[in-house]
């Protein structure tokens, strides 16, 4: 063994064993790290779950009690996004009740069909209907305002209800009772057009003919498939299009994790300079070099556990609390590549903030924020989807976010390792401008 | 033998203009104490740091041993040790730990370094307190640790750069005591300290430097001898440095 790699097996020896007794320091590096992955899944899945398929319950007060009232409830019901309940506590929901449950978030919505609302509506149809097929001639649409008007429904919703679920819930009726007004109308028309044939024919109309004008309303709201769009998610393996949330949270926070690094290990550096262990460590032959080699393997070793624990808590804790998604399988190999990329970034960049830094405090203060900032940008603490247009174009800058988009292309795209190079480049090349402004940096301090 | 001898250093800092050193010479002999005197910013840490390699010579020459530093080999520099102004360890380890750390990084190992930590243990009275972490000990305790961190590894020659600031009475006269018996051993030295009754009566010769130039030099009794209307180093001192106060 050469006298340099004892040198550095003596620095990794020192740093190992203050490491392992600065119990705020592996807080820091492990427990907080984990504590937040768990926790940020655990959140993000309820979330994302809502997003993916949100169950909202709601009461119908129907006052009408005709097929209006029931057409709505079908739909309504057929949409998969709706529980509709007409009862409150067993018995029959009233206004004042109803309101009171909305509004203390018990029920999202309640839906009050007034009286009336099927007879006016079906009334309607039949006057616009008549008015339509009237062999009058007339230069201008027929005037409607003397047709009968149906009242109209009231919605009351829970007042936390975001505003995307108010507007799908008013989508969702409005299509419904639109449908029912629009199969009124055809009907009404249908009979129309068949008692003007009778009367022109003086005769009842033959048999074939009568059927074939009953089926019109519903050939005619069966005919577009322009209403019913063919859904497919852009990528070659539909089934990982959408991340889940261990998907995304597991490699981010593990990203972060490894970043933390920078508060020990700048806080070492100049730790060493302020009580002058430095002078020490550069009186010795091939020390200083020995001790920035040392330093950087046992952080990348640090960044190495980092990565063990957390990946086995996704895979082994997260399905515990009912949370799947998180299964790396066939992409290890890739995985640990990206692992180590970044762990040579953060320990450079570790390394870099101990160089510049004149205070551990400052370090901590600077080094911390800084990697709040590029985890933010970097789309590590948020999916880059659900954020601003600027923000996203920010992310290109973020070394983390170098990382988190090399993981989620070979977890959740499946793409070969070839394919997260240029990603793992940048990470390397980060590595290496960092590690050598940050040797630069002290020897000009030294 | 000459342990070490500086002669003509200047030195100037980056961004500096005016040179921290304006030609120093300094000698240092086998078994000899030098005590390096002056007021803040007279240039002693730098004449320090250029005597051990910590800063690079830009003008002058620096010898241990005889041979110029920069042609020596690196391993050269095994043969000296330093004793840094701040106390130069890590506090969750334990003083015993340290010793261990310092000797290998100043390549001992195996017996060579177990009897090393033990020697430097025993001359400063630390033996029993060898399993302390360096956090937990008194200020005394520290200073001597950090006394036996720069003698781990058996040093030829020794820089000190006031190694018993803010300790009490005791812990000063352990040190001193060790100085001696170290000197006497044959380790030289080259000692800074702003307590000139302490030079006084540990230094073989000092050497009292202002504004990055030697005033005076010798031993404190051809010192006094020479200036006889100065009862003592003190009144030397500030008879050639002046009354006022420095930065």
């Amino acid at each position: 063994m050469t006298d340099f790699l004892r040198l550095v097996l003596a620095v990794c020896g020192k740093e190992v064993r203050l490491l392992t007794r600065d119990r705020a320091g592996l807080i820091v590096l492990f427990a907080m790290p984990l504590l937040l992955a768990l926790v940020a899944t655990v959140v993000q899945d309820r979330a994302m779950q809502l997003l993916a398929a949100p169950q909202l319950d709601l009461l119908l007060l129907d006052e009408d009690g005709g097929e209006a009232g029931r057409i709505l409830e079908e739909g309504l019901r057929s949409a998969g996004i709706f529980t509709v309940s007409r009862t409150l506590d067993g018995v029959p929901v009233t206004e004042e009740a109803g309101q009171r449950a909305v509004g203390l978030g018990r029920y999202q919505a309640m839906l009050r069909l007034p009286a009336g609302a099927s007879r006016e509506t079906r009334a309607r149809a039949q006057g616009l209907a008549a008015r339509l097929m009237s062999t009058e001639r007339r230069a201008a649409p027929p005037d409607l305002q003397d047709l009968p008007r149906p009242p109209r429904p009231i919605l009351r919703v829970d007042p936390v209800l975001p505003d995307a679920y108010r507007k799908l819930l008013r989508n969702v009726v409005g299509g419904v009772l639109q449908g029912y007004e629009t199969r009124l109308l055809v009907e009404a028309t249908a009979q129309e057009i068949a008692r003007q044939a009778a009367a022109a024919i003086g005769a009842p109309l033959p048999e074939p003919v009568r059927q074939a004008m009953e089926t019109i309303p519903a050939a005619a709201l069966a005919m577009s498939p322009l209403a019913d769009p063919d859904e497919r998610v852009a990528t070659d393996q539909p089934w990982l299009a959408m991340p889940s949330a261990a998907q995304q949270n597991i490699p981010a926070w593990t990203i972060f994790a490894m970043y933390l690094i920078v508060i020990p290990l700048a806080g070492s550096m100049i730790r060493e300079r302020r009580d002058q262990t430095s002078l020490r460590v550069r009186m010795a032959p091939g020390g200083p070099s020995a001790s920035l080699l040392g330093k950087a393997l046992i952080y990348l070793g640090v960044c190495g556990t980092q990565f063990g624990v957390l990946f086995a808590a996704g895979v082994l804790v997260l399905p515990l609390v009912g949370i799947g998604g998180f299964a790396p399988g066939a992409q290890w190999p890739g995985a640990l590549v990206v692992g180590l990329a970044t762990a040579l970034a953060a320990v450079a960049f570790g390394l870099l903030v101990g160089a510049l830094a004149g205070s551990p405090e400052q370090a901590a203060l600077f080094g911390a924020t800084t990697v709040v900032i590029l985890a933010a940008i970097g789309g590590v603490m948020l999916p880059l989807f659900v954020m601003p247009e600027p923000l996203k174009a920010l992310a290109a800058w973020s070394p983390l976010g170098w990382s988190q988009r090399a993981f989620l292309d070979l977890f959740l795209r499946q793409v070969e390792i070839a394919a997260v190079m240029p990603w793992i480049g940048r990470l390397l090349a980060f590595s290496a401008i960092g590690t050598g402004l940050a040797l630069t940096w002290s020897r000009q301090q030294a | 033998m000459r342990v070490l001898q500086a002669s003509g250093l200047r030195f100037t800092y980056r961004g500096s203009p005016e040179p921290a050193l304006r030609g120093l010479d300094l000698e240092v002999g086998e078994g000899e104490i030098v005590g390096l005197l002056g007021p803040n910013g007279a240039g002693k840490t730098t004449a320090i740091a250029l005597c051990t390699g910590l800063l690079p010579v830009q003008e002058g020459e620096v010898r241990h041993f005889g041979e110029d530093l920069r042609r020596a080999p690196v391993a050269r520099r095994r043969l000296l040790g330093i004793v840094p102004q701040e106390v130069a360890l890590y506090g969750t380890l334990t003083v015993e730990e340290n010793l261990q750390f310092f000797g290998r990084l100043m390549g001992l190992r195996g017996p060579d370094l177990d009897r090393g930590v033990a020697l430097a243990l025993e001359r400063t009275l630390l033996t029993d307190a060898r399993s302390r972490p360096v956090r937990s000990l008194s200020g005394g305790l520290r200073r001597r640790a950090n006394l036996a961190a720069g003698l781990v590894h058996g040093p030829r020659l020794l820089f000190l750069d006031e190694p018993t600031v803010g300790v009490d009475t005791q812990s000063r006269e352990a040190i001193l005591e060790s100085l001696v018996r170290l000197s006497r051993e044959g380790l030289s030295m080259l000692y800074t300290t702003h307590y000139l009754e302490e030079a006084e009566r540990l230094c073989h010769r000092v050497v009292i430097m202002d504004q990055g130039r030697v005033l005076v030099a010798g031993s404190p009794g051809a010192l006094r001898a020479q200036h006889p209307d100065c009862m003592d180093l003190r009144a030397l001192f500030l008879e050639l440095t002046g009354r006022d106060v420095r930065d």
